[in-house]
């Protein structure tokens, strides 16, 4: 249940400029989101892992045609550049970001993929480029779309889920150095690009150009102080701090309720990391392991990223804090990834009651 | 087991991203707690602002009690326009058109360059009339802005405007009252604090302190008086046309003045008339050798310090030429045998005079200081000069018998009107004075100006009742300005045909080519006197500056328009005729 009340997080005095048709919006989704959740909490799992090869593929359309959206710099149909980005697919007054479910469906298929090949997890084509492929073919479509913080912090993801499934050290080590040298490369390439990227070591020096948002969250964060403003007392939300309402909601957070409000939100995070860690450990099956663990580890690093971000302590992107930002499809996301634990949860906790304790393996 | 090992692994990844929340913990307490002073600060100036309130400068009134003061300046309402000409879009230059047809002193070259400078916002023109604002705001032109301010208006035009002076364009005062009185007229600015959005959407009120205005200044000077003075001075300068005239009337029981005037002169509502010889106050700076009026002065000391001396006393006037110290002393014109005291007076003789003044040589200087020549008068008007009155030590045997004709001495009209009104008022010298009462409206309490006397007893009552005597017949048959005489009244008063001193001339080398001298053709005429001239109303100083060499002498180009003058002040003050017989009048 303390996933769920954590959905309600979610400040309706964000800011004065989100009118009420925000929040119905919102709320909508919540609502949405809550169904779907208590759906799939009594969906099987097991099933949706069946099918994450098909969730592959609907995602990598959806990505594909984004991307293609991307490159030709046109509004395809159903499709609408946002601040000069195209990450959205327009359905009527609904907009998805079929980014944030692109993480959904990788785990589901690498719990799928290593449920039914684990004995080979040491081995590098079975084990390590096999599944990597589909996944780096996904990641390489979230990139053509011109979305490369989301495409990193799920190739952190995968890398972390990677580990868990008993992937060589060294064939992760080659990923992250891999990263690194792209890194590096991009920075050789580009020292524009790259200045951008360090600026934020410095947000005050460029208050005006790339540091202004940064600059602002930090001015909200600091005058928040120990134990903020008090609740609906911002002043930085009064159109200084751009996305309040959306990526930089937290920094809001930090003002209004200052440096212990922001702690009860990392404690909720940490307690949603140890919750679904804990189901994920007592899963039935490995699919039920990994596909906690992952949706888990999921929203986790969103969360870290975020706050690391609006603080100053990683480069200014643009990634929303799960369950708190504004935004259907990471709401969505959030709750379909909190409706999946609970299945997992349903799962052993039904297993406990009719006595079958034991841990399914593998059949092969 | 398989299992345990994935437990394990989760357990591990558990723990690395369990403490990556923990370095962010440590990274937002040195955002919030320790960088929080800072921050807070910068923060603060973001979405703080402060306005400033500007709250009405105060009046100036005149010093009618009855019915109520005349308003002499004041401040009105105004707006200032800017413009944001990146909002105009395709209108700018219809905008440009449309405001250079309607603003007078906006034209259409001014406003397009700064419409084209790319500033934002541009001042199109400061202090508009708000009619004329409506007016502009019916054409619906877009990105205009109109600022409240306000603008300093004179009701009366150039009446009293030497005293009244005029204020900067930004409102403080910069000559006359306006400017010796700017700390009491300026209104204290208030100011609002308050939080903001950054489209200026006002949040919170924080602090607030709001306008105080300014005080009022009532001045001595009467409106009607200064009016009726004013009147004369322009008919003065049409009918003589002299390089400028002015005219000062005090009261000299209480040392008030009642009016102060001055030709050439300014309208402080339009800069146009603003030069220098308009607007500077040369009853306060100017000085000059004033001539015979000064004779009045000296032989009241003689009358006070010679005790063998009288009005009847008689004296040898030289048949017209005296040699004294070397240098030929003459009476203009004239050939006088024996003159008596108050002939001298009457005919206004300089060798009299001088020869009388010898018999108190060494107190010529004192008379003089006590009189208040050689020091500024006080009257606070902004600068004043103190005149040229050199020390004794200084003095050549020639002196003696030529600052007591009022050569050698340099004075300001001020000065010699203080002199007289201590004549006038039995001795007694006034501090001279402008300002009436200081009305502060915040307090509702006036600070009044009670009359300070200057000095007790400058002379004897009865010396000065002897020299008013004397100064009568000055008016009378015989006397130098007969034009001066105010049927049905006693005037005391006196002539002044003083010969302006031309500078001396250096050449390149700074060795003087040709020695300061009198000049015979350059003057400066004038005639003071008061009236009724056993109590007087007032003390009045007509004094013409280079007339025309026909009206050269003080009794024909100053004493009729002490007449006219007086005749109407006394009418308008309703003073008493002091002589009821017609036949006495002529």
């Amino acid at each position: 249940m303390l996933y769920s009340t954590s959905g309600m997080d979610w400040r309706p005095g964000g800011a004065p400029t989100i009118d009420n048709t925000s929040l119905i919006k919102q709320l909508t989704f919540i609502a949405i989101g809550g169904v779907v959740a208590v759906f799939l909490h009594y969906f099987d799992y097991r099933t949706l892992c069946k099918m994450s090869k098909y969730f592959m593929i609907i995602i990598g359309v959806m990505l594909l045609y984004l991307a293609l959206a991307n490159l030709l710099k046109k509004n395809l149909p159903f499709v609408r550049s946002i601040k000069g980005a195209y990450r959205w697919i327009r359905l009527g007054s609904l907009s998805i970001q079929p980014s944030e479910f692109a993480k959904i469906a990788i785990i589901l298929f690498m719990a799928d993929y290593y449920h039914r090949f684990n004995r080979h997890s040491g081995n590098f084509l079975r084990g390590f480029v096999y599944p990597s492929l589909p996944i780096a073919g996904i990641g390489i479509l979230i990139i053509a779309g011109g979305s490369l913080s989301v495409t990193m912090i799920t190739g952190a993801l995968v890398v972390g889920l990677l580990f868990v499934c008993g992937v060589r050290m060294r064939y992760l080590a080659a990923v992250g150095a891999l990263g690194v040298g792209l890194f590096a490369l991009v920075a050789q390439i580009s020292p524009e690009r790259m200045r951008r990227i360090t600026s934020f070591m410095d947000p005050e020096a460029v208050a005006q150009g790339e540091g202004y948002q940064l600059w602002n969250s930090l001015l909200a964060l600091g005058s928040g102080g120990p134990y903020g403003r008090g609740f609906t007392e911002s002043r930085m939300k009064l159109e200084y701090l751009p996305e309040a309402h959306n990526d930089f909601i937290l920094s809001i957070v930090g003002e209004e309720l200052g440096f212990l409000g922001l702690c009860v939100v990392i404690v909720l995070y940490l307690a949603f990391l140890y919750g679904s860690f804990k189901i994920a450990a007592e899963a039935t099956d490995y699919r039920g392991m990994i596909v906690a663990t992952g949706l888990g580890l999921g929203i986790c690093l969103h969360g870290m990223v975020n706050i690391g971000v609006i603080s100053g302590a990683f480069p200014t992107t643009g990634v929303t804090a799960p369950f708190l930002s504004y935004g259907g499809s990471s709401m969505l996301s959030a709750l379909i990834s909190v409706g999946i634990i609970m299945s997992v949860a349903r799962e052993s906790e039904r297993a406990k009651l009719e006595g079958m304790e034991e841990f399914e393996e593998t059949k092969y | 087991m398989l299992r345990t090992a994935y437990q394990t692994r989760i357990v591990f990844l558990g723990i690395f991203l369990a403490t990556g929340f923990i370095l962010l913990v440590g990274r937002l307490r040195v955002v919030q707690i320790e960088r929080h002073h800072e921050l807070n600060k910068k923060a603060k100036a973001k979405y703080t602002s402060r306005v400033k309130s500007v709250g009405i400068r105060g009046n100036i009134y005149d010093g009618t009690r009855i019915p109520s003061p005349n308003l002499l300046a004041s401040s009105k309402v105004a707006y200032n326009l800017l413009a944001e000409p990146g909002k105009m879009g395709s209108r700018r230059e219809e905008v440009i058109q449309k405001l250079s047809r309607l603003l007078a002193e906006t034209d259409k070259k001014t406003l397009e360059r700064r419409f084209y400078s790319g500033s934002q916002e541009v001042v199109v023109q400061n202090n508009v009339d708000p009619i004329l604002v409506s007016r502009i705001q019916q054409m619906k032109l877009p990105g205009l802005r109109y600022v409240e301010s306000s603008v300093r208006f004179y009701p009366k035009d150039s009446l009293l405007c030497h005293v009244l002076g005029y204020t900067t364009h930004e409102g403080s005062g910069a000559s006359g009252v306006e400017r010796v009185y700017d700390k009491n007229l300026q209104p204290q600015e208030g100011y609002l604090l308050y939080e903001r959005s950054r489209r200026a959407h006002k949040v919170t009120n924080l602090d607030e302190q709001k306008p105080l205005d300014g005080k009022d200044i009532h001045l001595t000077v009467l409106e009607p008086i200064q009016s009726i003075v004013e009147d004369e001075l322009d008919r003065l300068m049409k009918e003589v046309k002299p390089k400028a005239c002015y005219a000062i009337m005090a009261n000299p029981k209480t040392g008030a003045i009642m009016a102060l005037a001055q030709r050439p002169h300014f309208n402080p509502n339009d800069r146009n008339t603003m030069k220098p010889q308009n607007y500077n106050p040369r009853f306060l700076v100017d000085v000059y050798d004033p001539g015979s009026t000064m004779k009045a002065i000296s032989l009241a000391g003689v009358l006070e310090h010679n005790k063998n001396i009288g009005l009847g006393t008689p004296v040898y006037c030289e048949n017209g030429m005296w040699y004294y110290g070397g240098r030929p002393l003459r009476d203009a014109g004239h050939n006088y045998k024996n003159l008596r005291f108050w002939e001298v007076i009457q005919k206004s003789s300089n060798i009299g005079t001088a020869k009388l003044a010898l018999t108190i040589k060494r107190r010529q200087y004192d008379v003089l200081r006590k009189f208040g020549f050689g020091e500024r008068t006080g009257i606070n008007l902004g600068v004043e000069s103190k005149g040229i009155l050199w020390p004794e030590k200084y003095w050549s045997k020639l002196s003696y018998t030529r600052l007591p004709i009022g050569q050698g001495i340099s004075v300001t009209p001020l000065q010699m009107v203080q002199a007289y009104g201590a004549l006038a008022n039995k001795g007694r010298m006034m501090q001279l004075h402008l300002v009436d009462k200081i009305y502060d409206p915040i307090l509702d309490k006036s600070k009044y100006t009670h009359p300070i006397v200057k000095n007790m007893e400058v002379i004897s009552p009865e010396a000065a009742a002897e020299m008013v005597e004397a100064l009568k017949t000055v008016t009378k048959k015989g006397g130098t300005a007969t034009q001066a005489a105010v049927p049905g009244y006693e005037v005391a008063g006196k002539t002044g045909t003083a010969q302006k001193v031309i500078p001396a001339v250096k050449d390149a080398n700074g060795k003087v080519i040709q020695k300061a001298y009198y000049s015979d053709t350059v003057h400066v005429s004038s005639f003071i006197g008061f009236v009724p001239a056993d109590d007087p109303e007032f003390v009045l100083y007509v004094v013409c500056d280079e007339p025309p060499y026909k009206f050269r002498y003080g009794g024909k180009c100053a004493a009729p328009y002490f007449k006219r003058i007086s005749e109407q002040t006394l009418s308008f003050l309703n003073v008493q005729p002091t002589i009821k017989d017609k036949v006495s009048r002529k």
